[in-house]
């Protein structure tokens, strides 16, 4: 009895020292992701701050270097063949104040009112200046907080009382001190006057409400990108000819996977043909809501800044061979 | 006694084996993780310093290296009147970039110099140069070779089999290379002008078997020192200092290690006279060659500003004493 009794006692010695190491281990994955967070940050402000003391009359030799290091490839500011060294030949050429209005996420709505009507327009609330300006009281619930001078800037409100208001208040005022411009040299960002503005929060993209990106070159639909997603993150992007059939090239970085042909195909296609006519290219992003009214996103003159990997390679030089400069 | 409970307990113990052996493959991977994230913290480190010498306008370069200097030696460099060895390579620097340093410094441009001057059997066997990675023509080279660019020192990938190379991860460091103004790693201007190409050299084999780095010291034309050396992914890994007739130096650089019994290179008599062939009419320069099996020499490098003057030696007097040796004017 004796023996079992001192087996038992060592199974439980064992037992909490593979607990205390297991618990050793999740923290060390902790403090590695937040390194890594930290590290992602240096790079990033250290590029801002490089592209905002760069001399303008260097920024053609700066994008040739992103180009070699990010595409592989040798951009030729005299003689733009490829779609991504068109895309960067345009970002000194072609309509360029027009472009930096329509930039501007809340500028551009005047436009598209214009162009198409108030009913392709979600509903805002605000703009404000910072953060304390905003009304909290005139938000729904939940809601999501923007600026008007960036991408990937974004803030999902769910619960006004249980906000983190000096986070938030942290993160806002970050990017509206933020020139979005220097991120990586796309200068139609530069003289946007940056606010914060709210807007209904809609639910999951790809799920409560679906965005396609539409590809406008020389004023015509070429081609529209429409991604899967999980938990938020692109799981997939299939790209597609406007009649829908699936085209015979993608992005690197995800896998295709094709998927239903929107109900409202036709009026997405001629809603991006109004919207794309002055530009020689642009990318149009229109939103399917649940009840399959069309809702503008943005006007994208840069898509992934001109560094598209696109997949076979090849169509970076036949997509380009299409656009007319 | 009760057999059940001896085989649950027997069961758990296994159980508990199992996690623990799972538990150190984790920590494994997570110090590999902590490694490539240490080593892209001091990448990122280092490149805010060269974007900031590439910002910084030409007349606050003195400024800037008497700075890093300070920081590396201790003490700011009297560049009116140096007296060391680390300060004089600082004043060569600034007083003596000549553009024939800009072009002897070049790995392409410096072989139609080496060819002519001693000779084209002295040359590694270069299969070709291209303006970015997808450019190079891998079904024309051979199965081993090394990828270098012209225009910097310290960046090598060496490919033992051309089949399992990392096409990705290749491309994206070679492309990166490409980009890289090296002058601005240290401010060593003589790199500025450098147009810069890939190469693919041939592979000498293992360094400290097949090949030895010999790196001779030549002060005024004079071979005063040589530093052999073992490399590991083009980082030095065991070195040592000996003066013409091989016997070891009373001062070795300091952050190597030291290791004393480098065989004496079969020919180190023609070593010497060819780089001190080659040195001729420099004030400082350090000619770095091979030395190949038992008696092949190959040229490797011209460096003009060897180590950017912030190696320090032990004993630490040496810097001035071989600082001494060295005549400027």
């Amino acid at each position: 009895m004796f023996f079992v009794e001192r087996l038992r006692n060592r199974f439980k010695k064992i037992e909490a020292e593979n607990k205390k190491i297991k618990a050793e281990i999740k923290e060390l994955n902790e403090k590695h992701e937040a390194l890594l967070g930290i590290n992602d940050e240096l790079a990033l402000d250290m590029m801002y701050k490089y592209h905002e003391l760069l001399p303008e009359e260097k920024y053609k030799e700066e994008i040739k270097k992103r180009m070699l290091q990010r595409v592989g490839i040798i951009m030729d500011f005299e003689a733009p063949k490829t779609l991504n060294e068109k895309i960067q030949w345009l970002k000194f050429n072609d309509n360029i104040p027009e472009k930096a209005r329509l930039t501007d996420k809340l500028a551009v709505r005047e436009w598209v009112r214009e162009k198409l009507g108030d009913e392709y327009l979600k509903k805002i609330y605000g703009p404000w200046d910072n953060f304390d300006e905003i009304d909290m009281e005139s938000l729904p619930e939940p809601f999501i907080l923007k600026p008007n001078h960036g991408s990937a800037m974004t803030m999902i409100v769910k619960n006004k009382n249980e906000m983190d208001k000096d986070d938030a208040r942290q993160k806002v005022n970050k990017w509206l001190t933020t020139n979005y411009a220097y991120n990586s040299i796309e200068m139609q960002y530069k003289y946007i006057k940056p606010k914060v503005f709210a807007e209904d929060y809609y639910g999951d993209k790809g799920k409560d409400f679906f965005e396609y990106k539409i590809f406008c070159f020389n004023g015509k639909v070429s081609f529209v990108s429409t991604a899967e997603r999980e938990n938020n993150v692109a799981t997939s992007a299939t790209i597609y000819y406007p009649d829908w059939e699936v085209a015979p090239f993608k992005t690197k970085q995800y896998p295709i996977n094709p998927g239903e042909k929107p109900a409202v195909l036709p009026e997405l296609i001629s809603t991006a043909e109004i919207l794309c006519r002055d530009f020689k290219f642009v990318r149009v992003d229109l939103y399917v809501m649940k009840d399959n009214s069309i809702k503008f996103g943005e006007m994208t003159f840069t898509p992934t800044n001109g560094e598209q990997i696109w997949d076979p390679p090849e169509y970076d030089r036949k997509l380009g061979d299409i656009l007319k400069i | 006694m009760n057999i059940h409970f001896i085989k649950r307990l027997k069961n758990r113990f296994e159980k508990i084996e199992k996690q623990n052996k799972r538990s150190k493959e984790e920590i494994n991977e997570l110090r590999i993780k902590y490694e490539d994230m240490t080593e892209r913290y001091n990448e990122l480190r280092l490149e805010i310093t060269n974007r900031f010498y590439e910002l910084l306008t030409d007349d606050k370069y003195e400024e800037e290296i008497k700075k890093r200097f300070f920081r590396g030696n201790g003490f700011t460099p009297d560049l009116e009147n140096p007296k060391t060895l680390n300060e004089k390579i600082q004043w060569l620097k600034i007083n003596n970039n000549i553009p024939e340093k800009a072009t002897l410094t070049d790995k392409l441009a410096v072989r139609e110099w080496v060819r002519n001057k001693i000779g084209s059997e002295y040359l590694t066997k270069v299969y070709g140069d291209w303006g970015n990675f997808d450019e190079i023509d891998m079904e024309a080279l051979p199965k081993k070779f090394v990828l270098k660019p012209n225009h910097a020192s310290g960046m090598i990938i060496i490919v033992d089999d051309k089949s399992k190379l990392n096409i990705d991860l290749a491309r994206e460091k070679v492309n990166k290379w490409l980009t890289t103004n090296y002058a601005y790693h240290g401010l060593e201007m003589q790199y500025k002008f450098i147009f810069p190409r890939i190469m693919a050299e041939e592979h000498l084999g293992i360094s400290g078997q097949d090949f030895y780095d010999c790196k001779f010291w030549c002060f005024n034309g004079r071979v005063e020192f040589i530093k052999s050396l073992i490399m590991i992914n083009g980082k030095a890994f065991e070195a040592c200092c000996y003066d013409r007739e091989w016997r070891k130096t009373p001062f070795q650089a300091e952050g190597q290690k030291v290791k004393p019994d480098f065989e004496k290179p079969e020919r180190l008599e023609d070593m010497i006279r060819l780089a001190e062939e080659l040195s001729e009419g420099f004030k400082l320069v350090r000619v770095d060659m091979y030395q190949k099996g038992k008696d092949e020499i190959k040229f490797g490098e011209m460096t003009f500003t060897p180590d950017n003057g912030e190696r320090r030696w032990v004993p630490q007097e040496y810097d001035r004493i071989l600082g001494d040796l060295l005549i400027l004017e």
